[in-house]
């Protein structure tokens, strides 16, 4: 269901993710948001400016947190700055639940600063798992892994992204953050049906989604959330929502970022989605009358 | 290899090396993956070792696309971190530099803020990637460094200097903030990075905002050679440059290198000499830079020894 315990049994709502353009305007307007996502690694910082704008954002909204920089995938070591810097902020925010990503970006000691695809092996699987347990326990905080956008696939790989997916978060006993336009622009630069991936994953993992916009080339599709969310991705959504039930959404623009009422408005978009699936549950259909 | 060729089991960290290396392999000068990484080996039977190819794309143009990814971003993350760099050496050569930086010190932090944090170091060590503006280029990326430092560094309480009275300035300590900088440059850069922020301000009002980086914005000529000492600090979290004189500045620096406060007047002291003031005014001045430094919150205090002296013989004014 929704609320559980993968996103600390939070029915949050529509959120946006905060973002430096609309820094005047959220503090001076004060707009009614359901919540905000934040980048961790964004706000990891020492003091100054980041943290004093977070702190007034703290003072009014709810936040969840995002990262981009754990790597589950990866086989080097933790840094242990950065977990120790992720737990204060952590406790600063008092998020309800953490996300980063399911892919690998640093490796030697060299950080790439991208989110890699995983070769889908049961190796990796194991990797990766035992990592997400691992910050689970150090960070006493539950935590779900997002799917990512990929562009090419391993000739090692022995099953399809969500048998991996399915297979990781079973392992680690973790929560999913489901992102419906990444599955869209895998399933295009992979040639794959998107609802077999939907169908293939545990929808009570779910504890977040993402929608966002794309980039259409003409061999294949880059996620740069520079775009509002394209039809084929609100239909994924749709499903998602029918198969998870109201869950906690939440929309990504991150670049040629329009004025914060744009990018609510589109945000705002899922609302007619949740309510239907909210009123699902208050009268569900009667079994015999399901298929 | 023959693709015919079975191949042998890589281990995960195998592919990730492997992968890395094409992905952080330079482009080309028209932005492909290039034929070889640095030690010969052929990124296309990496690729091919490696990835499926589809129907649309082979497997070296699949994974050009994070090869492209990798560059682009962290080439973009220096463009936007030291605009003044940019300026004084034009496109081309701030181009060259940035790539000879990642490749001489790629990343090995989770954050892309510190993804500068040797390039110093590399500026000094490879003087030739600024040309003839090896001096300037060097006081602009410590300059502009000591921004992002001043940005988002720790901060620790500032201490109330009027807690110290009756401490001795023989044994007294004060170090600065974290978050500050002291600069003794060549060149007035502060009034420079001014100018130019206003500039583009103006430019972007005008609608002529340079747009997709790496366009060509103005090169623009070095200011002439001037010795200015500053102190790169932020207030109520904004960030300011503030200019000092040069005693004021060795004082400074005196304290945050571990002198005392007698020892760091000594310094500055010497460094009056030749002036006009009288003792008196120098005093005054001293007096004067500790209030305002202390206003800025600036000190943060390191524990005194405690002795037996009288602690009113040299007070701190």
């Amino acid at each position: 269901m929704p609320a559980n315990k993968f996103n600390g049994f939070t029915d949050l709502g529509i959120g946006i993710g905060l973002r430096i353009p609309h820094y005047r305007h959220i503090l001076n307007e004060k707009p009614t948001v359901d919540w905000f996502e934040i980048i961790s690694e964004n706000y990891m910082v020492d003091g100054g400016r980041p943290l004093e704008v977070l702190d007034q954002i703290l003072e009014q909204y709810r936040v969840v947190q995002h990262g981009v920089a754990l790597y589950f995938g990866s086989t080097d070591p933790f840094d242990r700055a950065q977990i120790r810097r992720l737990k204060d902020l952590i406790k600063r925010t008092k998020t309800p639940f953490l996300s980063d990503h399911l892919c690998w970006g640093s490796v030697d000691g060299k950080y790439t600063h991208d989110l890699l695809p995983m070769p889908y092996t049961m190796e990796a699987v194991k990797n990766t798992a035992e990592r997400i347990r691992y910050i689970r326990d150090v960070l006493e905080i539950p935590i779900c892994v997002e799917n990512v956008s990929s562009y090419t696939e391993f000739h090692q790989s022995e099953m399809t992204e969500w048998e991996f997916l399915a297979e990781v978060v079973e392992q680690a006993d973790c929560g999913i953050l489901l992102d419906c336009n990444n599955i869209y622009v895998s399933s295009k630069n992979h040639e794959f049906d998107p609802y077999l991936y939907l169908n293939g994953i545990q929808p009570e993992r779910v504890g977040q989604i993402h929608i966002a916009g794309h980039s259409v080339f003409e061999r294949y599709i880059l996620d740069t959330h520079d775009a509002p969310v394209c039809d084929p991705v609100w239909k994924l959504y749709e499903r998602a929502i029918e198969l998870c039930g109201p869950t906690n959404t939440l929309l990504e623009w991150d670049a040629q970022i329009p004025s914060f009422d744009e990018v609510h408005r589109e945000a705002l978009k899922a609302k007619r989605f949740l309510e239907q699936a909210h009123k699902n549950i208050a009268s569900p259909i009667p079994a015999q009358l399901r298929l | 290899m023959s693709k015919d060729t079975p191949q042998p089991a890589l281990s995960l960290r195998e592919i990730q090396s492997q992968m890395a290396q094409v992905v952080m392999n330079p482009l080309t000068e028209h932005q492909s993956t290039a034929p070889t990484l640095l030690s010969g080996e052929s990124t296309a039977l990496i690729a091919d070792r490696l990835m499926k190819p589809n129907s649309k794309l082979s497997s070296l143009e699949r994974i050009e696309l994070y090869n492209r990814q990798y560059w682009f971003r962290l080439l973009d993350c220096l463009y936007d971190d030291f605009p003044g760099l940019r300026a004084i050496l034009g496109e081309e050569a701030f181009y060259n530099l940035r790539i000879a930086y990642l490749k001489r010190y790629p990343s090995q932090s989770y954050s892309l803020r510190n993804l500068p944090d040797r390039l110093i170091l590399f500026l000094e060590e490879e003087p030739q990637w600024l040309g003839a503006n090896a001096e300037a280029g060097i006081d602009m990326a410590r300059f502009e460094w000591a921004q992002i430092i001043a940005f988002d560094g720790p901060a620790e309480p500032p201490l109330n200097l009027e807690s110290l009275h009756g401490v001795s300035a023989d044994q007294l300590k004060l170090k600065l903030q974290p978050y500050i900088s002291l600069l003794d440059l060549q060149y007035p850069f502060d009034e420079f990075i001014l100018a130019l922020k206003k500039q583009e301000v103006e430019r972007s009002e005008a609608g002529s905002s340079h747009g997709p980086k790496n366009e060509s914005p103005p090169v623009f000529d070095l200011p002439a050679k001037e010795s200015v000492f500053l102190a790169v600090h932020r207030h109520e979290n904004a960030l300011f440059y503030k200019r000092l004189s040069e005693p004021a500045f060795r004082m400074l620096r005196a304290l945050d290198s571990g002198a005392t406060v007698s020892e760091a007047c000594a310094v500055a002291i010497k460094f009056f000499d030749g002036s006009d003031l009288l003792e008196r005014e120098i005093s005054n001045s001293i007096q004067q830079w500790f209030l305002e430094w202390g206003a800025l919150g600036w000190f943060v205090q390191i524990p005194t020894e405690v002795t037996g002296e009288d602690p009113h013989e040299e007070e701190v004014r």
